[in-house]
């Protein structure tokens, strides 16, 4: 066995802090690995740590494959997407996790063939506990000289993503190693079904060493057997805790000092157990070198739904004695995992954060235009014709497969005659914008932009040396802001980048989202404030972000009325349009995962209480095959759908400008796309794999800058109202999700609706996916302020209320006469404010039907947020009722899915917005 | 006097106001503070006022207060407690020193709460929401409805404020407070000297993270 002098001290080290851990590693001429295993040692949880590290000498990256990466926020990353991790990280991620295994092996060269078969142990697991996996590993009997990769098949009774998840489909024994492993995790389902089986096999081998001969041995099938929970196990008793690690706040100073305040926030439905925070500090931007600098802090336990700030202080001057020459350093923020959370999730327990030193040794604040990348008037965009999102025709994006034609924004006409954004005023409410970035700088809106952290004459600067209308971001692994920029506002035929949808839309940025005093920013970012900044002269604000918190309600003076005053007072009385990222949770099943979340989602869009506002624009988003993308949060409160990719390694993302810089940027995390085509974005100015519903929402908000610039009178009303009417009906076939319970058939989640008013709604789509040039022949046609006054009802209240049957999926349906409203009035949206009591309100879903007969789920059964919690008391909103009659008899229904727990219906009532259609 | 439709989500009656619809104390054991508990009239309550009192603690020291927010009350804790019992409207909540963090605990229906201030760096104040049944961290602002728009200065120097800055549109004004000031106490004085209509303590709510 061979070691890397530095990487042997790096492992060194982290044995000495815990007898526990273990390693291998393995250096065959001029490659250097490290592999580390995870075990079932010390009484821990299979983390799903298994990494493998290689380390190309020249090349200088380290690519760990199999791991998945939940990225700097929620947005999700494709498994099987590389991120680049030195060695020594990687030893201490195990130390960490305490799965880190030695084989003592050594190092001499090996034989160039081998057998492979396949095991999996144990051989049977509970359905119930899912918690408990399976681990598939491949074994060779001698290792190779190349990686051998080895395909993996399931067949058998059991069904893959119904019934168990196989964490990887393909395996890599890496040269030199003898044995690779995945997980294959039960998946807790609704159906009696009884044990089941599945079998994995060998299926293809491979080795990148053109002389290894590497053949399938026996047993080249593994067995396992999936035990029955029964009918609606009691799943409720594998509720657990998932700690999440976030970067947090920055704070600067003057003296010299850079301040970290992590946060860990566990987002299960349990509270979590002691552990610990790792903070390291690498100067390297490829993570090759050891740690500058380390931290260990203490995290107690965290309440279910809870979050915790630590704060963490690393001076610079600390640092520079480390590593005097450097420039740009790389902190990584690592939450080991708890007893009890999920093993081989695909979301991680990691964020980082990157900033750079100017030639004065001071955090870089301020945008520098690059000295590369200079446009180049009246030449074509080179990354247009892969833009998908725009015209679609199935190109690939830099992704290994592409989409279906014409699933995109439908604006083929108004790329060639416009509109363009020309004068409308567009701010990206976000984490900073990069003013100066070579493909945004020409849209920039000079003084426009405000950054909540720089110090004025009232207020002590928490960024000491940033200035006020420079909100760049000072983190330069990922600018959230600068790419949702792109994909609204990136101009166009400059000889470089992309194209935005709305190419000359006066473009600011706000950075909310790095506000450390969030309260103060929240008004002045979003059309409040007539100084410090300005925000009353913004049209169009993009708010691609969204909460981690559980069922809650918007604060009426600190939320509500911000919003409501933007759609009263704006524009001279016509309205701000605000359009809001619907929210990335679909597959986000933190403590309870049912096989019948696969069809209905995890985390619903309504766990944002500013998603449940009628004043937004709600945005979900769909891949380029024209399905809703995977991740992408439903709900009934979506307004319409806009691009918003998968992965980009695989299927298509969204080619969007980045942070600037080879080593900086999501391109530097990732290493999909773009990333890894140096000869077309040599300067590391642009990235291929953006996604989330981050993205779709700036798509649709350029969208609406276009009906601005082509409608200037058009109030926000009327936006709305235009896109609803021209929406177009995406993934038409896509059917309801219908189960029994208690042995009665329960809807869950609806088909594709048309209501009384002729509107088309999915909880997945809302009115369907924006269409740019039908919206804008509408507009043209279309009488401005002509729907009515806008009016909002006081609440309709129920009676009382009365008990929930548990267990059935006929549920309890409460009835409400709605009268008195004028005849001729037009529903724009309706609230739901429910109150029940009910010990596991994970149980409910929650349906409204008009007295049109229009039904709508304003709340699924087996919400992810709900989990846990106990009682309600929430304010929902349906769109699904736009333009019908408000007067009538409303039915509620609630229905108790999952037996053991019952509840009551307290109280319920609604509130109307209302309008007046023609 | 705030009424109740200012409050939006919540009919409660503001503290010091002489009326209740029902006590702080009976509310949290009844349920959430929500928005369908009708304004019954301006019965005075003794465990009401119980609760509008400054809370005992379990020797010398600061104590948590209840305070209104944008989404019904929460109790402030004090952000240098020491370790020991806080009792207040018939809560009880534990202080310990642990592992460098100040925890709170607090037992309520059925349910442990916790949180933790870490002992390092600025000093921060946690507040157990009762509307959500949740602590939650105390921002340094207080979200002010002022008697005249030309009060924001004075109050500002009053109080020793670090900023203060008023929305006409909105019809109130944030105070930005400094780290060592506890919102509640200056919320309460601001209140009881009738300097302003109205004082809320902001609680810092979910965490917003880019899509």
């Amino acid at each position: 066995m061979y070691l890397s002098k530095r990487l042997l001290s790096v492992l060194r080290f982290c044995k000495a802090l815990n007898p526990d851990v273990i390693f291998s590693s393995l250096e065959v001429g001029e490659v250097r690995f490290a592999k580390i295993r995870a075990t079932e040692r010390a009484g821990r949880n299979r983390v799903g740590c298994l990494a493998l590290a290689r380390r190309q000498t020249g090349a200088r990256r380290l690519a760990v494959l199999q791991h998945r990466l939940l990225g700097v926020w929620q947005r999700p990353y494709a498994g099987g997407s590389t991120m680049r991790l030195p060695g020594w990280l990687i030893g201490v991620l195990c130390l960490l996790a305490g799965v880190c295994e030695d084989d003592g092996g050594g190092g001499a060269t090996p034989p160039s063939s081998a057998i492979a078969t396949i095991s999996i142990a144990p051989d049977a697991v509970d359905e119930g506990n899912v918690q408990q996996s399976a681990t598939v590993v491949v074994q060779l009997d001698a290792p190779v000289t190349g990686d051998v990769t080895v395909g993996l098949a399931t067949e058998g009774h059991a069904v893959a993503g119904e019934d168990y998840s196989l964490a990887d489909s393909e395996l890599t024994v890496a040269a030199g190693q003898t044995q690779a492993e995945t997980l294959l995790t039960p998946i807790l389902d609704v159906v009696d079904e009884g044990p089941e089986q599945v079998e994995i096999r060998i299926d293809g081998i491979s080795s990148t060493a053109p002389a290894d001969e590497v053949i399938i041995g026996e047993p080249s099938t593994a067995r396992l057997t999936i035990l029955d929970a029964g009918r609606f196990p009691n799943a409720k008793a594998a509720l657990a805790p998932d700690l999440l690690a976030f970067a947090g706040d920055l704070v600067i100073t003057t003296d010299g000092s850079v301040r970290f305040h992590p946060n860990v926030y566990n987002w299960g439905a349990v509270r979590s157990t002691p552990t610990r925070l790792l903070v390291a500090v690498n100067d390297q931007p490829d993570w090759s070198g050891p740690a500058v600098a380390t931290r260990e802090i203490n995290v107690p336990a965290i309440d279910a739904k809870g979050g915790l700030q630590i704060t963490e202080e690393l001076r610079l001057d600390t640092l520079r004695s480390f590593s005097p020459e450097a420039r740009d350093y790389y902190v990584l923020f690592h939450v080991d995992e708890v007893a009890g959370e999920r093993p081989g999730r695909s979301y991680t327990n990691q964020d980082f954060l990157g900033f750079s030193l100017d030639a004065d040794g001071r955090v870089v604040l301020r945008c520098r235009p690059s000295a590369t990348g200079t446009a180049d008037l009246g030449a074509a965009d080179p990354f247009a014709a892969e833009q998908w999102h725009l015209v679609n025709s199935g190109q690939q994006a830099y992704a290994r497969s592409g989409g279906t034609p014409g699933e995109d924004l439908g604006m083929a006409a108004s790329l060639t005659a416009g509109p363009t954004g020309r004068g409308v005023k567009l701010a990206i409410v976000d984490d900073g914008l990069e003013l100066c970035h070579p493909d945004l700088a020409a849209n920039i809106e000079a003084g426009a932009s405000y950054n909540f952290n720089a110090a004025d004459n009232l207020n002590t600067a928490e960024w000491a040396g940033a200035r006020r209308d420079d909100p760049l971001q000072p983190s330069t692994l990922g600018g959230h802001g600068t790419s949702v920029a792109g994909v609204a506002a990136a101009a166009m035929d400059n000889g470089i980048g992309g194209r935005g949808v709305a190419p000359e839309v006066r473009l600011r940025g706000y950075n909310l989202l790095a506000a450390i005093d969030w309260q103060s920013a929240f008004p002045d970012a979003l059309g409040a404030s007539p100084a410090g900044p300005d925000s009353t002269d913004v049209d169009v604000f993009n708010l691609s972000f969204g909460s981690l918190g559980g069922e809650n309600n918007a604060d009426p003076d600190s939320d509500v009325s911000v919003f409501r005053n933007g759609v009263r007072n704006l524009r001279q009385g016509r309205g701000a349009i605000y359009v809001k990222a619907a929210g990335n949770g679909f597959n986000a099943c933190r403590s309870l995962h049912r096989s019948v979340n696969n069809e209905i989602g995890c985390v619903a869009a309504n766990g944002d209480a500013l998603n449940n506002l009628p004043y937004l624009v709600v945005v979900g988003g769909f891949n380029a095959a024209g399905r809703k993308a995977s991740y992408a949060s439903a709900g009934a409160n979506l307004w319409v759908s806009a691009p918003s990719g998968e992965f980009g390694g695989r299927d298509p993302a969204i080619i969007t400008t980045d942070q600037m810089g080879v080593n900086r940027g999501y391109d530097n995390l990732v290493e999909l796309g773009l990333a890894v085509r140096p000869s077309l974005n040599p300067d590391g100015h642009y990235v291929s794999t953006f996604n989330g519903t981050s993205a779709s929402s700036p798509a649709a908000a350029a969208a609406v800058a276009l009906l601005l610039e082509a409608g200037p009178r058009l109030t926000w009303r009327d936006v709305k109202h235009i896109l609803a009417k021209t929406a177009r009906k995406i993934d038409p076939e896509i059917p309801a999700v219908r189960y029994g319970f208690g042995g009665v058939a329960y809807t869950m989640q609806l088909p594709w609706v048309t209501n009384a008013a002729g509107y088309h709604f999915h909880n997945w789509y809302g009115f369907g996916a924006v269409h740019v040039d039908d919206a804008l022949a509408f507009a043209a046609s279309h009488q401005p302020d002509s729907l009515g006054e806008f009016r909002e009802t006081q609440a309709f209240t129920s009676g009382p209320g009365s008990r929930i049957p548990d267990h059935d999926g006929g549920g309890l349906t409460a009835t409400m006469n709605v009268g008195g409203l004028p005849a001729n009035a037009s529903i724009e949206a309706v609230t739901l404010e429910i109150d029940v009591t009910h010990p596991f309100t994970n149980d409910l879903g929650i349906h409204l039907i008009s007295p049109s007969g229009t039904e709508s789920v304003l709340n699924p059964a087996f919400n992810e947020i709900l989990a846990g919690d106990a009682n309600l008391d929430w304010q929902l909103l349906s769109n699904a009722f736009y333009g019908e009659a408000p007067n009538g008899e409303w039915r509620l229904k609630v229905v108790d899915a999952a037996p053991g727990d019952a509840g009551r219906l307290n109280r319920w009532s609604l509130r109307f917005a209302l309008g007046t259609h023609p | 006097m705030r009424t109740s439709r200012s409050k939006g989500l919540t009919n409660a009656c503001p503290p010091q106001s002489g009326c209740a619809d029902t006590s702080i104390a009976e509310r949290s054991h009844q349920g959430r503070a929500g928005s369908f508990a009708p304004m019954r009239g301006r019965a005075v309550l003794a465990t009401c006022l119980a609760a509008l009192l400054p809370g005992l603690a379990a020797g010398d020291g600061p104590s948590a207060l209840m305070a209104a927010t944008g989404r019904g009350y929460a109790l402030v804790m004090p952000s240098d407690a020491a370790p020991g019992v806080l009792t207040t409207g018939g809560l009880r909540i534990e202080v310990a020193i642990e592992n460098g963090f100040r925890t709170f605990r607090l037992q309520h229906r059925g349910r442990l709460h916790t949180a933790h201030a870490s002992l390092d760096g600025p000093p921060r104040r946690f507040a157990f929401d009762l509307g959500r049944e949740r602590f939650d961290e105390v921002a340094q602002t207080l979200l002010l409805r002022l008697k005249a728009e030309g009060d924001l200065a004075g109050i500002i120097a009053q109080t020793g404020a670090l900023s203060g800055k008023s929305y006409p549109a909105l019809g109130w004004a944030l105070l930005r407070l400094p780290a060592e000031a506890n919102p509640a106490e200056v919320a309460h004085r601001l209140e009881s000297e009738g300097l302003v209509d109205s004082a809320e303590v902001q609680l810092k709510g979910p965490m917003y993270v880019p899509q």
